[in-house]
């Protein structure tokens, strides 16, 4: 049945056949992740090159006692433990031009939750073109102004969340809440695309 | 010419959509719709004609994650 008992047969078929590509497990994608689970997702391709590092843990979806880790080996871990039926697919791999396309090429939707505005601008420029619907961010440092991070459809293909301003580069700290709103606004456009309802 | 830039009536006297952005300041880190097409971070846009009432938007990338 999976760890979603709330949702109807048809919602959990549509759920569970999905594949999600997520790119990054950081900030955002730990806990995009985290919540398509929770929601009813049970096949995730994943990448990412990094180690769980102290400076994640006032956002990321970790534990202390997985610092050092690979953070795709530590958040499958902790998937998991949330539903143990998971068709995960985790790539340790730092994402470029050339593999960024194939990496999610049989994915129903993916994910841009990287950090750096190259890193983002160099997915995007890779995976739109395949006209996989993407849900990307952009603006989501910082404190307060909840409701500056919106949600807006570009095209027929890509979902933007985020302020589209609040940059880590200006000094401001990327740090929980607003992260994890931007994640769970992430997570939620992509269950909303599934479903068919709007986003 | 007059376009429909970020929801504003702009004048312009750019020919292309990359001529106009260039004009704008506008960086490499951006996605770009213009006339209901998208066009994602380094996208060729200087073959991109400008046209009378073309709708362009820009939605910029920045770093946070």
């Amino acid at each position: 049945m999976g760890a979603n008992t709330y949702l109807t047969e048809r919602e959990r078929n549509i759920l569970e056949s999905a594949r999600i590509g997520i790119a990054g497990a950081g900030g955002l994608g730990s806990n995009v992740a985290m919540h398509l689970v929770r929601a009813g997702v049970k096949r995730l391709v994943i990448a990412d090159f990094d180690t769980v590092g102290e400076s994640n843990l006032n956002r990321q979806f970790f534990f202390r006692d997985q610092l050092g880790r690979k953070k795709v080996e530590a958040l499958a871990e902790n998937l998991l433990r949330i539903e143990p039926a998971l068709e995960l697919d985790m790539r340790d791999v730092r994402l470029d031009p050339g593999n960024a396309g194939w990496t999610f090429s049989d994915c129903s939707a993916i994910v841009e939750a990287l950090d750096s505005a190259d890193a983002k601008s160099m997915f995007l420029g890779a995976v739109l073109p395949s006209g996989t619907p993407v849900v990307a961010a952009s603006g989501l440092a910082g404190w307060g102004r909840s409701l500056a991070i919106g949600q807006r459809r570009v095209g027929k293909n890509l979902i933007m969340v985020g302020d589209m301003s609040s940059d880590i580069r200006n000094g401001l700290a990327p740090v929980s809440p607003r992260v994890g709103i931007a994640a769970a606004m992430q997570a939620n456009a992509v269950v909303a695309l599934l479903l068919g309802v709007e986003i | 010419m007059t376009i429909r830039y970020q929801g504003e009536e702009t004048r312009t006297d750019a020919a292309t959509v990359a001529a106009f952005l260039a004009e704008k300041g506008v960086g490499a880190n951006a996605v770009v719709e213009y006339a209901g097409e998208v066009y994602g971070p380094g996208a060729d846009l200087a073959a991109l004609s400008l046209e009378e009432n073309g709708v362009l938007n820009v939605y910029g990338i920045v770093s946070g994650g």
